[in-house]
């Protein structure tokens, strides 16, 4: 199925990437073209088969004892935050700034 | 001792008895990346002074606790996408340029708990998509065999760097080939795990049900070194398995008699190139007249796999990748506000590939698309997994060419990612069933190498590894490309 440039507006939307109107019909078309080579799954039968999440053979629970143990210290976890102030991740104004 | 002209194995026993010190190996190597990276580009980022450091400690160390270090004094190359604390990690992206890791990965600490030092960190497609290398943001690396062509990808400079013996071992990373077939590109050995044999804590996640860390060694032998230092069950990865590790220099040691090989058609026959197939057959000639057994299996939905992979790993990148949004780490675009700075960040940060995939994961995803294209992909994966379980009712392994063809040119497919993902054929299927296989050198055609690949039943590493060994037994090896007469 052909992805129209409106639909990829959307899913850039949803991906959160910033798409150039410029780009908009030649992504939909690479894309439309590997969605259209998906098609050949229509073919295999699989009623009756569940879908295969995890190939893990689960041979522990994956849990362990519910008792503190040390993290990350705050200096080493903002280390490499493009802003910070005082001992937080600093991001554009979200409430009662001007419009944005 | 020829340091340049010897084994991970014989390295690491001549540091642990002290006929040669750590550092005196670590400083070969560095002259070495010196004189030959800068046309391969095989390495994204080398701590000499790091590394002379690490050989010192270790030369220092009391004689009764190196001679315990089974990699002791072993150079490593560690894929860019494994998180090292002394070397920058970017996963060949803009997004991550610069980042340092607070911790490393677990594969990495074990393998450096066993004396392994860590000289350079390896250059891939960007976040372990593609299959050439050259999607990293950092430039691509050339094939040690034939500079105008590609080492293959993800893990292409890991894999170039062990053929131009840049290091003796590499950890590289697998999600649908990304160690087996830059490693039969490459012409050396590489190896992916079972899912859950290693530890997965510290790689950068792609597709996190497919992901597996495994080593890239210049012999079977080697690889089989790296892998039971790395293997085996990390509290800090819930996915990791408690399976016992198998001890697998010791099983390499047991000769293999009337191996059950099943060939499977799929795998033989169109979109293989003649060539590369008559290579692996007459690998299975020498095997069969050297007493295994070739039997014609058929894995019916083997034609479904790429589809379904390229379904699969894009939809799981589209939400592993949210992680990068400028915020916490990495590169951030200017904005005015919040959504603007996600979505700049994200657009300038990613390269064209990393985009294609995290839209089509998206759409995979999506209200209304998610049934149609993501549960039926997962439904044809079980089908591809029940199609192994049966076959390994009958033989050991499955035998197959580890790629399609020999390594491509430099520039020849980027504008074309259908052809790119179709490069990956022979080697999706294991990551989709969970199976551990491995690539080893069968031969070359006109110079170029060509891998051939066996994959086993969950938790067969040890047999692989035995059946490896048998093929090299029966493939002559021709001098390596940059080694000195």
């Amino acid at each position: 199925m052909a992805l129209s440039e409106q639909m990829v507006r959307h899913v850039a939307t949803l991906a959160r990437i910033r798409v150039d109107s410029k780009d908009e019909g030649r992504i939909g078309a690479e894309l439309s073209r590997v969605l259209e080579y998906m098609t050949m799954l229509e073919r295999v039968d699989t009623t009756a088969v569940d879908p295969m999440w995890q190939s893990v053979d689960a041979t522990w629970d994956g849990q362990r004892d519910d008792e503190v143990q040390s993290s990350l210290e705050r200096a080493q976890a903002l280390a490499n935050a493009p802003e910070q102030r005082d001992e937080m991740f600093l991001i554009p104004r979200i409430l009662g700034g001007e419009e944005g | 001792m020829d340091t340049l002209a010897t084994s991970a194995g014989e390295i690491a026993q001549s540091v642990r008895v002290g006929d040669v010190s750590a550092e005196h190996i670590v400083n070969v190597y560095l002259d070495r990346i010196r004189r030959l990276d800068g046309e391969l580009h095989a390495l994204l980022s080398v701590d000499e002074a790091g590394a002379r450091a690490a050989a010192r400690m270790l030369d220092s160390l009391p004689a009764e606790q190196r001679t315990r270090l089974p990699l002791a004094g072993v150079p490593l190359v560690v894929k860019d996408n494994i998180l090292t604390d002394r070397l920058p990690t970017s996963a060949g992206s803009k997004i991550l340029a610069g980042f340092y890791s607070p911790f490393q990965a677990t594969a990495v600490e074990r393998a450096v708990a066993a004396g392994a030092v860590v000289v350079a960190k390896g250059n891939l497609d960007e976040f372990g998509m593609g299959s050439s290398t050259e999607h990293s943001a950092f430039g691509p690396t050339r094939n040690p065999w034939a500079r105008d062509r590609v080492p293959g990808g993800s893990s292409g400079g890991p894999a170039a760097a062990i053929a131009a013996n840049l290091a003796p071992l590499a950890l590289g990373s697998d999600t649908g080939g990304s160690i087996r077939q830059p490693a039969a590109f490459c012409g050396i050995v590489g190896l992916k795990p079972t899912y859950g044999r290693v530890s997965r804590f510290g790689l950068i996640a792609y597709a996190s049900s497919l992901d597996q860390i495994g080593p890239l060694a210049r012999t079977v032998r080697d690889a089989g070194l790296l892998l039971q230092v790395i293997s085996g069950l990390d509290a800090r990865d819930a996915t990791s398995s408690a399976e016992p590790v198998a001890d697998y220099l010791a099983e390499l040691e047991y000769p293999l008699r009337g191996l059950r090989i099943g060939v499977p058609s799929q795998y033989f026959g169109a979109g293989i190139e003649p060539e590369v197939r008559s290579v692996v057959m007459s690998v299975l000639d020498r095997l069969k007249a050297g007493g295994a057994q070739t039997v014609e299996i058929n894995l019916p939905h083997t034609e479904y796999a790429i589809a379904a992979y390229y379904l699969i790993a894009p939809a799981e990148a589209s939400s592993n990748l949210s992680r990068f949004d400028g915020v916490r780490y990495g590169f951030r675009a200017g904005a005015s506000d919040l959504v603007s700075l996600y979505q700049n960040t994200r657009a300038e940060g990613f390269g064209g590939e990393v985009v294609r995939r995290v839209l089509l994961g998206t759409h995979a995803l999506s209200a209304g698309y998610y049934d149609q294209y993501y549960v039926k992909a997962q439904k044809v994966r079980a089908l591809i997994r029940r199609d192994f379980m049966e076959a390994f009712a009958e033989v050991d392994v499955v035998v197959t060419p580890t790629a399609p063809e020999v390594p491509f040119g430099l520039g020849s497919r980027r504008d074309d990612p259908l052809k790119m993902y179709q490069s990956d054929i022979c080697t999706v299927t294991a990551n989709l069933a969970g199976l551990p296989a491995v690539s080893v050198p069968a031969g070359f055609v006109e110079g170029l190498p060509v891998g051939l690949q066996f994959i086993g039943p969950a938790y067969s590493e040890a047999l692989l590894l035995r059946a490896g060994r048998m093929v090299e037994e029966v493939v002559e090896r021709p001098r390596w490309p940059l080694d000195e007469p």
